[in-house]
């Protein structure tokens, strides 16, 4: 009996002991495996490039002047720019994975106006607008972030930035920016607008509609030749003004607010933005060198 | 043979070890005179605090090793998705954290069922024993644990075996079950349906109570939110 106990308890100590070393060794000699997911709009490899560009008086006529975009994008990102090239109409690149479909592009030219049509599955796509143009359109994206760069060249007169699932965007609008018209419809994402500016070219209107997500707007402008208003609803969350040149109404979910003397201003900058749940923040800006303006 | 059983070994003779594991041993195949024998010899308390230690630590590396070896793995799976967010450096550190609670949270538990069991035996079967000594033998009593080790590394070496790991689990609960039984009716000198009563329905009773409050709090919480409508 006592054999039995003493071989029983040795048991115990080799069923402790083979605990501790299978413990110790398991994760190295019997690893568990799992198969890899294959995203082919992430996928890490070759990556390439598509590039189309269209010149004026080398692919397309001199006389076209207007150009409507329309640009769809399912995943990934979207940077439109202006260069000070009067001789071109547009360059697109587009980077994405080598085993995701290509860049579609088309366009049609009638009296001067132009439909340029982009279609990209997944990937970044850079556009660079030519500044003796007046360009309008739409960008649109199911998932990713937009990013525009309003500068001296820029000359739009209405664009819609649609994010349809979830997203972020950037608008920088620096000295001399041009636009008429500037709306945002997102459903979950964020929007930052930074307005550095002493003046503009046109008065223009920026709309955005953010169904959960927040709007932030840094202004920094000379109230004598900017004018800028911001006139803002959230239906379940928070807003601030913390910009000493803006006064007006300012609650909790709603604000109404100018810069001093917005109606003698040369231009006028009007900011209308509905947002559902989250929140709307307008700051002051510090000039943030490399962005272009 | 319970006559047998009953019996209180004389003091063995041989090395500390050897009359270690003649302790195990006899857990598993004599509990009744094991008991005894630990109750006469006056066994200090710090052989059973290092057998509870010792299991459930084993029990939560092999667990931990299981877990790190699905969990890296998953994660190296998404890391397209993750970006590496997620390291094996967090995942070691998220292991030996979730070791550390399952120490503390067990030897909580150790205290609080000797707890219940001791006042229902002293104090209602008016047995003679003390909260200490009978935290000594249900230090002892947790021994058949080593049944779950050997389970879960039959797991971990393949799945297939998860029958066999299942029966080990069943019987490893009944097991102590009985033992924690065995040990209040030494420790405190009673019958074994009081002994019974004591170490398994009392703590059940306990549970059960507690269980019962922590719902009734949360229906009284969803009733807030809701209006008083459920």
């Amino acid at each position: 009996m006592a054999m039995a106990r003493i071989i029983l308890g040795e048991i115990f100590l080799a069923i402790l002991v083979t605990g501790l070393i299978y413990a110790a060794v398991s994760p190295t000699l019997q690893p568990t495996i799992f198969p890899r997911l294959r995203i082919p709009w992430f996928a890490e490899g070759k990556r390439v490039v598509d590039r189309y560009s269209l010149i004026k008086g080398t692919n397309v006529s001199e006389s076209v002047n207007f150009v409507k975009l329309n640009v769809t994008v399912n995943f990934g990102g979207i940077s439109l720019i202006f260069s000070n090239r009067s001789d071109m109409l547009f360059d697109a690149s587009f980077e994405r994975a080598a085993n995701t479909s290509q860049l579609e592009v088309s366009h049609s030219v009638s009296s001067g106006a132009m439909q340029a049509n982009f279609y990209g599955e997944a990937g970044g796509l850079n556009l660079t607008l030519g500044k003796n143009c007046q360009f309008s359109g739409d960008l649109d994206l199911r998932l990713g972030g937009v990013l525009i760069d309003l500068g001296q060249h820029s000359n739009i007169s209405e664009l819609g930035v649609v994010i349809r699932y979830i997203g972020g965007a950037l608008v920088n609008i620096g000295n001399d920016a041009s636009f008429e018209r500037l709306s945002f419809i997102m459903s979950v994402g964020g929007l930052q607008v930074n307005i550095d500016a002493d003046r503009l070219s046109r008065s223009g209107v920026i709309q955005p509609n953010i169904d959960i997500g927040a709007f932030s707007i840094g202004v920094k402008v000379d109230t004598k030749q900017v004018g800028a208003s911001l006139d803002a609803t959230v239906d379940t969350g928070g807003l601030s003004v913390n910009q000493p040149d803006f006064t007006g109404e300012v609650s909790t979910t709603h604000c109404s607010v100018k810069t001093k003397g917005y109606f003698d201003a040369a231009r006028n900058l009007a900011i209308k933005a509905n947002v559902g749940l989250g929140g709307v923040t307008l700051n002051g800006l510090q000039s943030i060198p490399g962005l272009g303006f | 043979m319970g006559k047998v059983e009953n019996e209180t070994p004389r003091k063995g003779t041989g090395s500390y070890f050897a009359s270690f594991l003649n302790r195990i041993g006899g857990v598993f195949l004599a509990p009744d005179a094991t008991f005894n024998q630990i109750i006469a010899d006056k066994i200090g308390f710090w052989e059973p605090l290092v057998l509870v230690l010792l299991l459930v630590v084993i029990e939560a590396a092999v667990l931990s090793s299981l877990a790190y070896r699905m969990f890296s793995t998953f994660m190296t799976a998404i890391s397209p998705l993750s970006g590496g967010f997620i390291s094996p450096g967090f995942l070691s550190v998220a292991l030996l954290t979730m070791t550390f609670v399952t120490i503390v949270v067990t030897l909580i538990f150790w205290v609080i069922i000797v707890g219940i069991a001791h006042l229902t035996a002293k104090y209602i079967f008016n047995g003679d024993g003390s909260f200490v000594q009978l935290m000594k033998l249900y230090g002892y009593s947790f021994v058949p644990y080593s049944l779950v080790i050997l389970s879960t590394v039959l797991l971990g070496i393949s799945w297939v075996t998860w029958p066999v790991s299942a029966f080990l689990n069943i019987v490893m609960t009944f097991w102590i079950v009985l033992l924690m039984a065995v040990a209040v009716k030494h420790g405190y000198k009673i019958d074994i349906g009081k002994a019974f009563i004591s170490s398994f329905i009392g703590p059940m009773v306990v549970w059960l109570i507690m269980v019962s409050i922590f719902w009734v709090w949360i229906l009284v919480i969803i009733t807030s939110f809701t209006g008083g409508f459920i």
